[in-house]
């Protein structure tokens, strides 16, 4: 039999078709970590996927307010139980979080661990409902809470712009979806139709459980199958890939805000896809460009020109790159030219050997580290794993270090621009 | 717990903490001074004469230190793969690296770029440029402005009430000289604090900064005298408010705490009472919180925190609300009855068990365990000292410091309401 792959160390187990669990033990650390995630394709029922966790967290059949529960987690070493959801790709996932103490640093007698998974169990399995329904009350705290959410985003200029350049930017694809949903659909969500919501979901999104730390990997998996393990019968699916655009002309957009300063965010359409060969190439060249604290853009804009304080370049699983730039109004159309002048530069090879290394060294040990930290740990494995690109520290590695200068500006060549947007 | 402290004191004055990490890849070192935001008014050793510092230049001087005779620190950070940063915050600067490869260097790059000074016209210029749209940003930020004018509708006098960046109009009076003088004052090692973090030794770690300390040979150590206004016990103003574009009106309401004199162990341990104190009336599972989130008067963004510092301290609560005068109120009206009843013993010792889970917590990353035997080495005292407090508290104690902070009379509103 082949030996099953493993995701950044993890080993993976089917426990049923659409269903898996990834353990792996590191006593470095004083605590286990539990991830689950459901996932689905991100779409119209954004805001439906969106609230789901936030109701569940509201109360259980043993701890029906959420204040019952919170004090529960308290009695429990102070458990943490956190729900997020999140945009992968054209994925959206749903997430619960649990970080517990290890029972051997605890004083006295008895497990956190399984308590905890009891009340993890109840959130997903066993929510507070009153006639095949969630409770009026609850929906209303939040769908009320959610739209404040939504709402604040604009609160936090930079991120706001960016969020704004992809609605405007995907705006035909299903990546303009915003995680949180649109307070527009919350009018129409009740107890009653959340609850068919939650039973098709949960019986129909793949899950992938991940635990992490100090943990015993098989007591984990009873523990799992004891407590989590919701309804195998119905197949668990989302679409594969994610859709692919060509820009065909350059749109530029001006949201009008009276802000002392400004934010520019430009949006660009890249070659590469996740686990394609050639995707570190691109990553080499993102980070040279704007990754780090000595990337060309900032070192160019901000250290040379003193005109911005903060100016990065991301690359996402979308094959999108955003370059943004905080910058005064005035400077806008000179922050513009150089950023293209910077990467049409780099794009013709004009770069030195140091900054090519810089970029690589960054990007490795930016690598490395995520040994160090549980949740980035998780984060990355459950990519790979969706990605279907299973690999090892050591192999990312090795592919990284053999990327050449001349791969990064065939990478260069493939970011085409799509959408510029500037807020101020 | 396994965990071992190495500490020492170099001759020159510089106290370091190591605690060995094995088993993690990344290594940590944070490296401050007792210098900042609030250091503005102080005795020249030399020449023994009260003078003024205009505000910004602790953290003018945060940003001018990486300029090095031989190129940019953050350059060759970037050679080393190691990530640098800082930040000025009321009496510190620090200065911090990562590596996952090369600690030595990275180090050694540390002590060099932070307790040596290179200025020239030209980076200080450019350096202006750069701070001014730093806090132009700031002028933006719903968060920060709400700090901001909390401290100043709180003090009448204490410079915890400037703003720590200073304004784009102070920033221009700073030069040169100015931003050296400032460095031979408070950058000596008599007045710093290294810790590192890692899978590391501590004897190779220690001779290493020794050696480099004997090579910098500084003068003796004469400790700044620095002076703070005597503050009234009133606060400035019950209110202040500003428009910015938010969505949903923001309120940060701050106690001022008139009892701020403590040090070492004390302070540590009313930290912790002041935690738990919040903790029992307004986290999750306070009934408080419950009433609120549930008609709406508060969302998820609603939280609670304690600043102690030697000399000043406040507590706040903040959160997004529709209505920041009721919300104020009601807070209030929960405090206010607290004071008559306490607290039960069985929320008590929930609060604390959940509180001695988190401390284990902090040993989970590098940065995390370095930040809070940093935090508590700028008091004198030790994660172990911290820990036995945190054992020790009791119920009487957090209801004897609750009374004495959360006094309706020592508190101030900043409200930022939505420009439309």
């Amino acid at each position: 039999m082949a030996r099953e792959p493993k995701y950044l160390g993890f080993r993976r187990e089917e426990l049923a078709p659409g269903i898996d669990l990834f353990t792996k033990r590191d006593t470095s650390f004083k605590t286990a970590s539990l991830k689950i995630y459901f996932l689905t394709d991100l779409g119209p029922d954004a805001t439906r996927v969106a609230l789901l966790p936030y109701v569940l967290r509201c109360g259980t059949k043993t701890w029906p307010r959420m204040i019952d529960l919170s004090r529960r987690l308290e009695e429990l070493y102070g458990a943490i139980l956190s729900v997020d959801v999140g945009k992968l790709a054209e994925w959206h996932s749903v997430s619960f979080r649990l970080n517990v103490v290890a029972d051997e640093f605890i004083k006295g007698t008895g497990s956190v661990l399984e308590p905890t998974m009891q009340v993890l169990s109840e959130l997903i399995n066993e929510p507070r409902t009153e006639n095949g329904a969630f409770l009026p009350g609850y929906m209303e705290q939040e769908k009320r809470s959610l739209k404040s959410h939504i709402e604040s985003l604009i609160n936090d200029k930079a991120p706001y712009a960016i969020e704004q350049l992809t609605r405007h930017m995907c705006r035909s694809e299903p990546y303009r979806f915003f995680e949180y949903g649109d307070v527009k659909d919350l009018p129409g969500i009740n107890g009653k139709n959340q609850y068919e919501f939650y039973r098709r979901f949960i019986t129909r999104s793949p899950i992938a459980v991940f635990a992490f730390g100090h943990i015993e990997p098989r007591r984990v998996k009873k523990l799992v199958c004891d407590y989590l393990l919701p309804d195998g019968r119905r197949k668990r699916r989302v679409k594969k890939k994610p859709t692919r655009v060509t820009p065909k002309k350059l749109r530029t957009i001006h949201e009008h805000m009276k802000l002392s300063l400004g934010h520019l965010v430009m949006g660009f359409r890249t070659g590469y896809r996740f686990g394609d060969p050639g995707q570190s190439a691109y990553s080499v060249y993102s980070t040279m460009l704007g990754g780090h604290m000595m990337s060309r853009l900032f070192t160019v804009l901000r250290e040379k020109e003193s005109l911005v304080y903060s100016v990065h370049a991301s690359a996402s699983l979308k094959s999108l790159l955003m370059v943004y730039a905080g910058v005064e109004a005035k400077n806008r159309k000179r922050a513009q030219k150089i950023i293209l002048r910077e990467m049409k530069s780099i794009e013709k090879g004009d770069f030195s050997k140091a900054e090519f290394q810089n970029a690589v060294n960054h990007l490795a040990s930016s690598l490395r580290s995520v040994r160090d930290v549980p949740s980035r740990r998780i984060g990355t494995a459950f990519v790979q794993y969706r990605m279907g690109r299973p690999n090892s520290e050591k192999k990312i590695m090795k592919t990284l270090m053999a990327v050449t200068p001349e791969d990064v500006m065939r990478a260069a060549k493939t970011v085409t621009p799509d959408t510029y947007y500037f807020l101020g | 717990m396994d965990e071992e402290l190495h500490a020492c004191r170099f001759p020159s004055g510089l106290p370091a903490y190591l605690l060995p990490k094995p088993g993690f890849v990344k290594s940590f070192a944070i490296l401050a001074t007792r210098y900042g935001s609030i250091d503005v008014e102080i005795d020249d050793p030399v020449s023994g004469r009260r003078r003024k510092i205009p505000p910004g230049v602790a953290h003018f001087l945060e940003h001018q230190q990486f300029e090095m005779e031989h190129g940019n620190a953050s350059e060759i950070y970037a050679r080393l793969g190691s990530n640098v940063n800082a930040y000025t915050s009321y009496s510190t600067t620090a200065y911090f690296f990562t590596a996952t490869r090369r600690f030595t260097e990275s180090l050694e790059l540390l002590l060099e770029f932070v307790l040596k000074s290179h200025f020239t016209r030209e980076s200080v210029e450019r350096e202006r440029g750069i701070i001014e749209s730093e806090l132009r940003g700031y002028e933006d930020s719903a968060g920060w402005r709400g700090f901001y004018n909390m401290t100043r509708a709180l003090y009448l006098k204490h410079p915890v009430k400037i703003d720590a960046g200073g304004s784009v109009g102070s920033i221009k009076k700073i030069t040169r000289q100015l931003l050296s003088r400032c460095h031979e004052l408070f950058y000596h090692p008599g007045n710093m604090v290294l810790v590192v973090c890692g899978d590391l030794r501590p004897d190779k770690i220690f001779r290493q900064v020794g050696n480099f300390l004997k090579r910098l040979s500084p003068p003796p150590f004469r400790p700044v005298k620095r002076y703070f206004p005597k503050e009234p016990k009133r606060v400035a103003r019950k209110r202040i408010t500003e428009k910015l574009d938010v969505a949903h009106p923001r309120l940060l309401l701050g106690f001022k705490d008139n009892a701020a004199n403590l040090t070492g162990k004390k302070l540590a341990r009313k930290v912790v009472e002041v935690r738990m104190a919040l903790d029992l009336l307004f986290n999750r599972s306070a009934p408080a919180y419950s009433a609120f989130y549930e008609t709406g008067l508060i969302d998820d963004s609603f939280s609670s925190g304690f600043d102690l510092d030697v000399g000043f301290g406040y507590a706040y609560l903040s959160g997004n609300t529709h209505s920041p005068g009721e919300l104020q109120k009601r807070i209030l009206d929960v405090i206010k009855k607290a004071r008559r009843s306490g607290f039960s013993n069985k929320d008590f010792k929930r609060v604390k068990s959940k509180l001695l889970g988190h401390s284990i917590r902090y040993f989970n990353s590098v940065e995390s365990t370095a930040n809070w035997l940093f935090a508590n080495a700028l008091i004198g005292i030790t994660h172990f000292d911290y820990l036995d407090e945190l054992e020790k508290v009791t119920r009487a104690g957090v209801q004897r410091t609750f009374r004495q902070l959360f006094q309706p009379s020592a508190s101030a509103a900043s409200i930022i309401l939505p420009r439309k």
